[in-house]
């Protein structure tokens, strides 16, 4: 962690750290064991740089949360390899925090209670742990219910806890799998919102995976399309609507034409 | 416990599994030969299992098993006949439910056990007492389950059904499958009961049966004898159990492993 | 997955469901019995059942009077529900750890299946003689029968529960920097509570039935104990008495039961929704 970093809830973004990028290279993996083998994965190489928002954009089954997971260290790399710059990933770690669809959530432990959780593991002093709980509590706008369970909450508000409890570690990396997919459209869409805020302030890595073409091209900076059986990344985009609000109605026929051409590639990969 | 057997492998694979139980006789051998526990205590494995055949070669034990597993059908029949019609009825007529509802929930914390002297009193140490204490003590669990496997169909289902031209009758029979998963679940529940009530009875008011076999070899010291008849009862229970999956797997092929 | 319009508002939480279905549901029950409490009276007075098969619900009424007055319920009271929690306390002892271990150790899983599974739709009080044998005949084998009862229960539920926590839980607290040890305590065991719960819910009127019954095989103290004796003497209202007490402690225990989980999974989803 950077001397003196940022609290979290200021609003000045902090500095980008430097080589703390993510790089797959050669990444193939298969599920199963002989005949009945899967090749999940095949030959995936990916550099993303340190700040950037990567979105992997693809329809079920290509792999993405296979990729996904293999960055954050859930599945043992088979062949290739994955690193930051901390070295090379084998288990998961603090250093790359993950979200999920479902939130997942401790559901025996208030929201509060959850945030704290990796502080604790990480043996944060317990002032610390406290203040920095608060800020982000207040940062996701849940300092109301932060001694609330997860069951009394809505979808979003179980997001942005599962958000907050991830954040209290302070990864490098941020690493998110359709998070936004259990909620509904104003809720999504407010998410979307408060995430790319959230992202700014902080300045960290996201590696987004989601199989909206509308999400994709609001949210990312570069965004892999990905095709299926075997998983590849058939072709890389960039995009730059997620630093300027607003910017899908401002440049509303760019953005458009931007979701077909992608929606366009993504339809070729599910038919190939 | 439920267990998924393994598709492929055959037999061989099926007994590897058992393995552990092996280890577990060879332990107890052991246990006994080495002289670290008593003979008179715990009888050698190998002894047991000579008894066993010595009873299964003077009929003496098949006699017995017979005795017991007549009252477990019968009892157990009687339970499965009435609990899911019971269950049935309970689940599509309101009347019949908000009558038998408290009957069932008062029955539910006595412990059926202690209804074994009231019946051996009224009913005698015969045949009939078992098997109406079996029936009773099955009853519980096989109408709950009927009850809530018919409950809980999905509406939509009997509508799709009405609307495709179902009479009554056809309703019913959608009902009752649809249903089917839970009240097998009910019966092999009952299955496990019915050995439990038996045997506590004849334990306690045997003249005859397995149960019996068991307390009169202990009270004369014939201790390979009863862990014989001990070993053997386990062995039916499980059996029973076994084969009652069988049947579920078997009636309920189209469901795909939830 | 909630289909509402964003809300900032948490679901209800105020008075709690399960607390005001508990009490029509209690007050259902005691007109069930009130009710069928009448029905047996008019049948004793009606005087076409032999008093010996059904004696009149004074005479038991009275049996038990007489026992209380004794010290005697009290007594067999106080001895059976001491076996009966002892056993099992110890079942729980021994078999919550050990379902643990089932769930997420391979050798332990390889090994102790098949004896769980062998086990598990075994009559347990088959081997009431031979702990006798072993144990004397006293409240040890007692107790060691309730807990041989209880313990395939026990360790079958911990073991369905801790097999199946989610994915994303246990990645999460991997994630977070949570050692395997300590996920272990943090994660598995909390999150396997509902489906431990359950068993420890079927095994106290497992532990219940199975005191009664060995007090029944063995005589002596014990609500079993009194029944044994009062049906060798022909003594119906004895044994109804014994039957109305095992009944009302059953009850009890079950009820005590339920509200303990209520407080121990407060957290849980299924609280709140009353179900």
């Amino acid at each position: 962690m950077t001397a003196g970093a940022d609290r979290i809830g200021e609003t000045e973004p902090a500095p980008a750290r430097a080589g703390a990028g993510l790089r797959v290279q050669g990444l193939s993996h298969s599920f199963g064991a002989g005949a009945q083998s899967i090749l999940a994965l095949s030959d995936v190489d990916l550099d993303i740089a340190p700040g950037e928002f990567h979105c992997l954009l693809g329809p079920s089954g290509c792999g993405k949360s296979t990729l996904l997971y293999l960055m954050g260290g859930f599945i043992p790399v088979q062949r290739g390899s994955v690193e930051t710059a901390r070295g090379p990933v084998r288990r998961p770690g603090p250093d790359r925090g993950i979200v999920f669809q479902n939130f997942a959530l401790f559901p025996w432990k208030t929201v509060r209670q959850n945030v704290l959780y990796g502080m604790a593991n990480l043996g944060v002093p317990k002032a610390e742990r406290e203040a920095r709980a608060s800020d982000l509590l207040a940062m996701v706008k849940l300092d109301k219910f932060a001694d609330h369970y997860p069951s009394q909450l809505s979808g979003g508000m179980q997001q942005r806890a599962a958000i907050a409890r991830t954040l209290a570690i302070e990864p490098d990396i941020l690493l998110m799998d359709e998070p936004f997919g259990a909620l509904d459209a104003q809720t999504r869409s407010i998410m979307q919102e408060e995430l790319l805020a959230i992202w700014q302030r902080t300045g960290k890595i996201v590696v987004f995976v989601t199989h909206d073409v509308h999400e994709a091209v609001l949210l990312g900076d570069r965004i892999s399309v990905m095709s299926a059986r075997p998983g590849r990344i058939a072709t890389t985009v960039t995009s730059d609507f997620n630093s300027e609000r607003d910017a899908r109605v401002k440049r509303a026929s760019e953005f458009a034409r931007k979701v077909l051409d992608l929606s366009g590639l993504m339809h070729e990969q599910t038919l190939t | 416990m439920s267990r998924a057997d393994p598709i492929a492998g055959g037999y061989l694979l099926r007994a590897l599994e058992y393995l552990p139980l092996a280890i577990l006789a060879l332990a107890w051998e052991a246990l006994v030969r080495s002289g670290l526990v008593s003979p008179s205590v715990l009888p050698p494995f190998s002894e047991v299992v000579i008894e066993f055949f010595r009873l299964a070669g003077n009929g003496v034990i098949f006699e017995h098993a017979a005795i017991s597993l007549r009252r477990v059908v019968a009892g157990l029949g009687l339970a499965i006949v009435f609990g899911v019609g019971a269950g049935l009825l309970m689940a599509s007529s309101r009347p019949v439910r908000v009558v038998l509802n408290p009957v069932l929930g008062l029955l539910y914390p006595l412990p059926k056990s202690a209804l074994v002297p009231l019946f051996m009193l009224l009913l005698g140490l015969g045949d009939a007492s078992k098997i109406l204490l079996i029936f009773i003590g099955c009853l519980l669990p096989i109408v709950t389950n009927a009850f809530n496997g018919a409950r809980g169909v999905d509406e939509k289902l009997m509508w799709s059904a009405a609307n495709l031209g179902a009479d009554r009758f056809e309703l019913f029979r959608v009902r009752f499958n649809a249903a089917l998963p839970d009240i097998l679940t009910g019966c092999r529940t009952g299955v496990a009961f019915a050995f439990i009530l038996l045997i506590n009875a004849e334990l306690i008011f045997g003249q005859d049966g397995l149960g019996y076999l068991i307390a009169s070899t202990g009270g004369l010291g014939a201790y390979p004898t009863m862990f014989a008849v001990v070993l053997l009862v386990v062995a039916l229970g499980f059996v029973a159990d076994r084969l009652f999956g069988l049947i579920e797997r078997q009636t309920l092929r189209w469901r795909t492993t939830a | 997955m909630r289909t509402t319009v964003v809300h900032e508002r948490p679901v209800r939480s105020g008075v709690s469901l399960p607390g005001r279905l508990a009490a029509s549901e209690g007050a259902s029950q005691l007109i069930a019995i009130a009710v069928l409490i009448c029905i047996w009276w008019g049948f004793s007075r009606w005087g076409g059942i032999n008093p010996f098969l059904l004696p009149a619900p004074e005479t038991v009424w009275q049996r038990l009077a007489q026992q209380f007055a004794s010290g005697q319920l009290l007594s067999d009271l106080l001895a059976t529900i001491y076996s009966a929690l002892a056993g099992f306390a110890l079942s729980v002892v021994l078999g919550v750890p050990l379902g643990l271990a089932i769930a997420r150790n391979r050798v332990a899983n390889w090994f102790f299946t098949p004896i769980v599974s062998v086990g598990f739709p075994a009559p347990k009080l088959a081997f009431l003689p031979i702990f006798l044998l072993w144990f004397g005949v006293g409240v040890s084998s007692k107790i060691v029968m309730v807990t041989f009862a209880a313990f395939f229960i026990v360790v079958s539920s911990t073991a369905a529960g801790a097999s199946f926590v989610p994915r994303p839980l246990l990645w999460s607290a991997r994630s977070l920097g949570a050692s395997e040890r300590a996920i272990l305590w943090q994660v598995v065991l909390p999150s396997s509570l509902p489906q431990i719960l359950n068993g420890l819910q079927i095994a106290l009127p497992v532990c219940l039935i199975t005191t009664i019954a060995a007090e029944m095989y063995v005589g002596g103290a014990g609500i079993g104990g009194t029944m044994l004796s009062a049906s060798r003497f022909a003594d119906t209202p004895g044994v109804f008495a014994g039957l109305l007490a095992s009944g009302a402690l059953g009850a009890l225990l079950v009820h005590l039961a339920a509200a303990v989980r209520v407080r121990i999974l407060h957290w849980h989803a299924e609280t709140r929704s009353g179900n």
